[in-house]
């Protein structure tokens, strides 16, 4: 199999680079062993949440100057920041998923127990505050859904009240979220959307919402709505007598998952193909250009492109793998950032800043990496896999993998046009 | 020889592979039937959960695990590759205490029923259609009554390849393998009637696979372990008999090859490395010959148009083959190709035959039917025949096999 | 013996563990009103911190027989009395290319010796016995080694000792013995807010294992305890099911136990001064010592997944300058003060080993009947532990409907207490720990009758969060579960914090390969999704003392 570029990886990174490249006419491949870390995402998208002092980020843009060299943003320029985050936010309303915030300027988003954290792009479905802390609402009626225990309730109350919200309580059901029910684990975020897909159980579930208001001025719901679209959302939300808001839940994330099947749908509509399923475990090398790479799956298969990008992710994602004393880029054995001492890799405090999250591989200001110092020039690194950033202290995840996506797209079709 | 007393079960489950499972519950989104059955505890819970108590008292075994398709779906969505399928696949097989009663012993023993039916044809079709044979399958065998048994052929494929074929077969200088299944031997001789055509047009001999025999999938998806080990040691020496040493045995059946390449080692634990990259589907073998300059497609009959809806079975997604038999059918000038978002149909093999389980099977299958429907196409292709079965009846959509997609643009 | 006061008692104990655990119940089955102090929560010292190996005695057989023989009789009274917690896999002391096989010899006459029932079998004998064993073996004795739950065993005491009217408090210090002249007269409890409360009894039980040489001190007493700290590593599953032991001089990570669904490799034996006898943290270099040596005794744990790391304190009695303390005797120690210190009423017992707490108990409680005239023989040799009744013969008919997974769990956690557990009803039955299957039923009842009122004492008491994930899924659910029962979210949701910082400590030590990925998606979720980085401990405002009682003490 032949194509202009094949993507490793499948999450958020590699569908960004490959709707873009696909969008210019590239024959792309994705190949990826499994699905990715968008199920687990917030709803939300962040650049840039927090400085390196811990303090909070207001303009994104601005403040992104502050981070060291070291960084993705950094690493590319950030003055590409605008222009690819502006891009980015494109590329999502694109593929049919309707996004409010901008780069300029974060928001707050409302974590699962309700704790207002910084934001870039959140989805429509979404309560959000604005820099301020300013909810669109007085008094909320906050919902849940009879027997669903990844949404904790007296923890958002408590932390949305923290924050200046005011909210009472209620719980709802229908028939067949009963029956769900009876399932011991299967009473889940995305089981429920499956039977929140039925305009029946909508129409149900909008009567007792709206049973249970008195007095308040918004309703908040877990976001188990719509894998693979909002349509019944904006279905609910034209039933109910007050305007509508979702919180984020617990993994699995409804949204998330809509994220990834919508992305994938558009790339496919562009002609790419998605390998699942395919863990790609070696490449073959030579003159310091990648040839082709085989999959777990196909092992007698050689696959090959002009281009290739990593988008492996970190740890969770084996983009990033480590032994007992050393931290590897399991494929390719590219060149990583990290510290020689397994000590040193982890902090005592939990909520301490852990320096392995900033582990990856590094690159050059072009996204390339190198073996043994060697640069491979038809390789670009993309999302978690790098080094230098860091989803928790400076909540900057998604927005590295958007940015250095789109980053490395760039320079893949200036290189083709080049020649 | 290898022997049948081969203990399977001592041999570690899928290397305990289970420890990868990173519990992100991610399989749990793509498992087909926790989202319509409540009783099912979801692929982590029956898989990687559940293995750690097995491991310390084989009590926890839960007959609930029945529930599973064997999709293998959950494989697939998993970003650490924990083989979750394999091991309630095996747990199943290992720990089932109740005996397979007559229904399990009739559904799976597929061989023997098409023998036998297809001796008796039409009077076994009119038979089993009889709302009175159907009450009884229902009643007291549990085989719905919804559903027909797959209609049987009055010969079998192998009588037909003897009478009409095998005599050319001598005359071409390459000769291919072809381990046709059960389907297409007992119930549909389609796909295999335009295997061996196509693979005739593109100058290949077909040789039959010497006293072929079902490949077992059936008896294990029923609980019958040494049923399915029996028939898998069987199959594989077939397999390296000096006759079937062609270098490439091809089949028209996804299930069939899967099982013939995966299952046998991962489920039964049986070493088939000899054989089990001889095994192709005959969509894979021809993509690849194309693709290394080895091989041209013959012209298409002038104002060939076919818009082809191309369902990705469960057991292609696993093996990632859906890419070749897509891309060869793209290749071929008047097709245009949607790719149906891949979804479980419901039927899985045996699965959906059951009356307890028909409902949760349509149930099941219903995004796809949607999916087919919205999609407008004049003909559903797909590489399974149990899919192909499941497809029909439920949208009475045309439902074909690539290889009569090929043979039908090449007549 | 007269009426007694609110706050008197005949006996106070100090110590949560298993010893006091033990003598709480046997004073109290033999009529004494009994009051036990715990500074933590129950098993919070080294009865949490072990192998979980009821040893056959076999290991001491050599080098320390009298104790071999209080192991193997002890052994055969907690698989009567201790059912539940006990699982009867025996074990294998295996001999390894280089290691000497006279030792195996002199090992398995020292057992025969003692009553242990050893046998050398052959080394094909003991592959088939336990295939994940070091298939270059060269030599196998067959011993009635067996795993036993700590925390069940401690829980299961304390509930009998309850259920005979005994008084139990955990999260208070004692930070005073109260005397008159030269006889005790009771203690003073301290709990975490400085808030001080006085309880009296004439006879003051010192069972707290390491931290009893404090405790003597409070009373003026000189007691040298040597703190030989061992850590050991947990493995995701059960790699083996027999106990295998290293037939050789006891050393560095030379047993593997299974416990329940995973296994225990340990352990090493290290002096530690005793000012550092609260700090648990295992070291890296620990963790890989004992990994270089657990793959001798079975290869397999290299490419077995480590849940964590955690060290305990044994709590010996000093000898001479032995730098292990490998070769102080495991034996009881049970010390008479009015004999040698001239303090009337104060007892300590200690020494020994989890195995011999039952023997341990008796003997001290003998001591307290003797000083209080009271003459009731101990009983608890032959009395079930509450749980380990005999268990009600279950219809295993094909119409009954099945027991769901997690009933199941529970049973093998509680025993005959599972009857407890209510989960009739669909939302008893969801699930909260997943990798444990522990329902909502059992955390229900947990927190219900055996006072489980914050996380970690949740994990004691289930396994919840002891699974493969450590807590990743359920920590929030459980913690959200018991917010909606108090309604203090505030509280809870520092707890959780709490907890997940202590399921930290065990997994950091370890944290490479597929722990280290857990770590990360942990992290993901409960820093970078929920934000709760974000709520330092520092920042929560701290219950006032005067009008809601302190969140940790609570009366058991």
């Amino acid at each position: 199999m032949k194509f202009s570029t094949i993507i490793i990886g499948g999450g958020l990174t590699g569908l960004t680079a490959g709707i873009t490249l696909a969008a210019k006419g590239q024959r792309v491949a994705i190949l990826a062993t499994g699905q990715s870390r968008l199920h687990f995402t917030s709803g939300s998208l962040e650049l840039l949440g927090y400085n390196p002092d811990g303090s909070v980020v207001q303009a994104p843009l601005d403040e992104c100057e502050n981070l060291p060299q070291s960084h993705p943003y950094k690493v590319i320029g950030t003055q590409r920041l605008p222009q690819l985050a502006a891009e980015a936010r494109e590329l999502l309303a694109s593929s049919g998923i309707r996004v409010n915030g901008d780069a300029a300027t974060n928001h707050y988003r409302i974590s699962p127990i309700g704790i207002p954290k910084p934001a870039w792009l959140t989805l429509d479905d979404y309560i959000t505050a604005d820099i301020s802390l300013k909810f669109p609402f007085r008094k909320a009626l906050l919902v849940n859904i009879a027997g669903y225990i990844d949404f904790p309730v007296s923890f958002l109350k408590h932390n949305l009240e923290k924050a200046g919200a005011a909210c009472n309580v209620a719980e709802v059901s229908t028939p067949a979220l009963e029956t769900l029910r009876t399932s011991q684990t299967e009473m889940r975020a995305t089981n429920i959307a499956r039977i929140l897909a039925d305009q029946k159980a909508i129409d149900q579930l909008s009567v007792e919402i709206n049973r249970a208001i008195s007095g308040e001025d918004a309703i908040l719901l877990p976001a188990v709505f719509g894998i693979a679209d909002d349509k019944n959302l904006q279905y609910l939300r034209r039933m109910v007598t007050r305007p509508l808001y979702c919180i984020s839940t617990l993994p699995p994330a409804v949204t998330g998952v809509r994220i990834q099947t919508r992305l994938r749908k558009r790339f496919l509509s562009l002609g790419g193909t998605f390998m699942l399923g395919s863990t790609v475990r070696n490449a073959a090398i030579s003159h310091g250009r990648i040839t082709s790479v085989t999959a777990s799956n196909l092992p007698d298969q050689r696959l090959s492109a002009d281009n290739f990008i990593l988008a492996t992710g970190s740890f969770m994602g084996n983009g990033l793998v480590a032994t007992q004393d050393t931290i590897v880029e399991p494929i390719m054995n590219l060149d990583v950032d990290s510290l020689p001492d397994r000590g040193e890799w982890t902090s005592l405090r939990l909520n301490d800043r852990q320096p392995y999250m900033e582990f990856g591989v590094r690159t050059d200001s072009e996204l390339h990496p190198a073996i043994s110092g060697d640069t491979l020039q038809n390789l670009w690194a993309a999302g978690a896999v790098l080094s230098g950033h860091n989803p928790i202290s400076l909540a900057d995840s998604t927005g590295v993998d958007m940015i250095t996506a789109l980053a490395a797209a760039h320079d893949i079709i200036k290189s083709k046009d080049h020649h | 020889m290898s022997k049948v007393s081969h203990n399977f079960f001592v041999s570690s489950i899928s290397d305990n592979n289970f420890e990868e499972c990173l519990k992100c519950s991610i399989c749990t989104v793509y498992c087909p039937v926790s989202a319509v059955e409540p009783l099912f505890p979801g692929p982590k819970q029956a898989g990687p959960d559940g293995e750690r108590y097995r491991l310390k008292n084989p009590n926890f075994y839960d007959d609930s695990l029945k529930l599973c398709l064997n999709c293998k779906r959950c494989e697939v969505a998993c970003p650490h590759d924990v083989r979750i399928g394999d091991i309630i696949q095996r747990a199943r097989l290992q720990n089932s205490r109740r005996k397979p009663g007559i229904r399990a012993r009739l559904l799976a023993s597929t061989d023997l029923v098409g023998r036998v039916a297809t001796r008796l044809t039409p009077a076994f079709n009119t038979l089993q259609n009889l709302v009175t044979a159907k009450e009884y399958k229902h009643r007291m065998l549990g085989i719905d009554r919804h559903f027909s048994f797959p209609t049987y052929a009055n010969t079998t494929f192998e009588k037909w390849f003897e009478k009409n074929a095998a005599k050319q077969q001598a005359g071409f200088e390459h000769q291919v393998g072809y381990f046709h299944g059960c389907h297409v031997n007992y119930n549909d001789h389609g796909p295999g009637i335009a295997f061996v055509k196509v693979m005739n047009k593109l100058g290949f001999g077909v040789t039959l696979i010497k006293d072929e025999k079902c490949c077992g999938n059936p008896f294990m998806a029923n609980g019958m372990p040494q049923k399915a080990l029996k028939l898998a040691f069987h199959n594989l020496n077939q397999l390296r008999l000096p006759a079937s040493q062609v270098s490439d045995v091809l089949t028209t059946s996804s299930t069939c090859t899967f099982t013939l390449r995966d299952e046998y080692k991962f489920v039964l634990g049986l070493d088939n490395h000899d054989v089990r990259d001889r095994i192709s589907l005959a969509t894979r073998f021809i993509f690849k010959k194309i693709e290394d300059g080895e091989l041209q497609l013959p012209s298409v009959k002038p104002d060939f148009k076919l818009r082809i809806a191309y369902h990705s079975a469960c057991h292609m997604e696993k093996l990632g083959w859906s890419y070749y038999s897509a891309s060869l059918l793209r290749m071929i000038p008047g097709v245009e190709l949607i790719m149906l978002d891949s979804q479980c149909c419901g039927m899985a093999g045996t699965y959906g035959f059951k009356t307890e389980n028909y409902n949760r099977s349509l149930k099941i299958g219903q995004p796809l039917f949607q999916a087919i429907e919205e999609a407008s196409a004049n003909v559903v292709v797909t590489d399974c025949e149990m899919c192909s079965q499941q497809i029909a009846a439920a949208t009475g959509a045309r439902v074909m096999h690539p290889m009569e997609v090929l043979a039908l643009a090449f007549s | 013996m007269g009426s007694l006061r609110n706050n008197s008692f005949h006996v106070i104990v100090i110590g949560g563990g298993i010893t006091g655990a033990g003598v709480a119940r046997d004073c109290a089955m033999r009529g004494l009103k009994v009051l036990l102090i715990e500074k933590h929560d129950l098993t919070h010292g080294a009865s949490g911190r072990n192998h979980g190996l009821m040893h056959s005695g076999a290991r001491y057989a050599v080098s320390d027989p009298e104790n071999a023989a209080e192991c193997i009789a002890e052994n055969r009274i907690l698989r009567r009395i201790a059912r539940h917690c006990v699982e009867e896999t025996d074990g294998l002391f295996i001999s390894l290319p280089g290691d000497d096989l006279a030792y195996q010899q002199q090992f398995a006459q020292a057992c025969i010796s003692t009553g242990i029932n050893a046998q050398i079998i052959s080394t094909r004998e003991a592959i088939e016995l336990e295939p994940a064993v070091n298939p270059d073996i060269i030599g196998a004795v067959r011993v009635p080694d067996a795993a036993i739950d700590p925390f069940r065993l401690t829980m299961a005491n304390i509930l009998d000792a309850q259920a005979h009217g005994a008084q139990v408090i955990t999260h208070h210090a004692v930070t005073q013995i109260l005397t008159s002249g030269t006889s005790v007269t009771g203690v003073v409890a301290t709990d975490s807010y400085g808030n001080k409360t006085e309880y009296h009894a004439p006879v003051v039980v010192n069972a707290a294992g390491i931290w009893g040489q404090h405790i003597a001190g409070l009373a003026g007493i000189t007691l040298n305890m040597y703190p030989a700290r061992g850590a050991l590593l947990i493995f995701g599953h059960r790699v083996n099911n027999m106990v295998i032991n290293r037939c050789r001089k006891p050393s560095n990570g030379d047993i593997l136990v299974p416990d329940d669904i995973v296994c225990v490799l340990g352990t090493t034996s290290d002096r530690v001064p005793i000012d550092r006898i609260d700090d648990t943290t295992v070291t890296n270099g620990e963790v890989d010592l004992l990994l270089a040596e657990g793959v001798k005794l079975v290869p397999l744990l290299a490419r077995t997944r480590i849940l964590r790391a955690y060290a305990g304190i044994r709590p010996l009695v000093a000898s001479d300058n032995d730098d292990s303390g490998r070769d102080i005797s495991r034996g009881i120690v049970c010390i008479d003060h009015a004999k040698r210190d001239g303090m009337d009423g104060f007892i300590t017992i200690t020494g020994g080993k989890m195995m011999t707490y039952r023997l341990m108990a008796q003997q001290a409680t003998d001591l307290v009947c003797r000083k209080l005239n009271v003459k009731v023989a101990c009983t608890t040799a032959v009395t079930p532990l509450p749980g380990s009744e005999p268990m009600p013969v279950r219809d295993d008919d094909e119409d009954t409907p099945p027991v769901s997974f997690a009933h199941r769990a529970a049973e093998g956690r509680h025993g005959t207490l599972v009857s407890k557990i209510h989960d009739e009803r669909p939302e008893q039955r969801a699930l909260v720990c997943e990798c444990e299957h522990v329902s909502t039923a059992e955390v229900n009842y947990a927190i219900n009758e055996l006072h489980a009122s914050s996380l970690a004492r949740l994990r004691r008491r289930t396994r919840l969060g002891m699974g493969t994930c450590q807590g990743k899924m359920c920590a929030c659910r459980a913690a959200a579960l018991m917010a909606g029962r108090d309604g203090d979210p505030e509280t809870q949701i520092s707890d959780l914090n709490a907890f997940l910082n202590e399921r930290w400590k065990g997994i950091r030590p370890v944290a490479w390969g597929t722990a280290l990925s857990e770590a990360q998606l942990s992290a993901m979720t409960y820093q970078s999704l929920c934000g709760m980085n974000l709520i330092q401990p520092d920042d929560l405002p701290k219950a006032s003392p005067q009008t809601s009682p302190n969140p940790d003490s609570h009366e058991v």
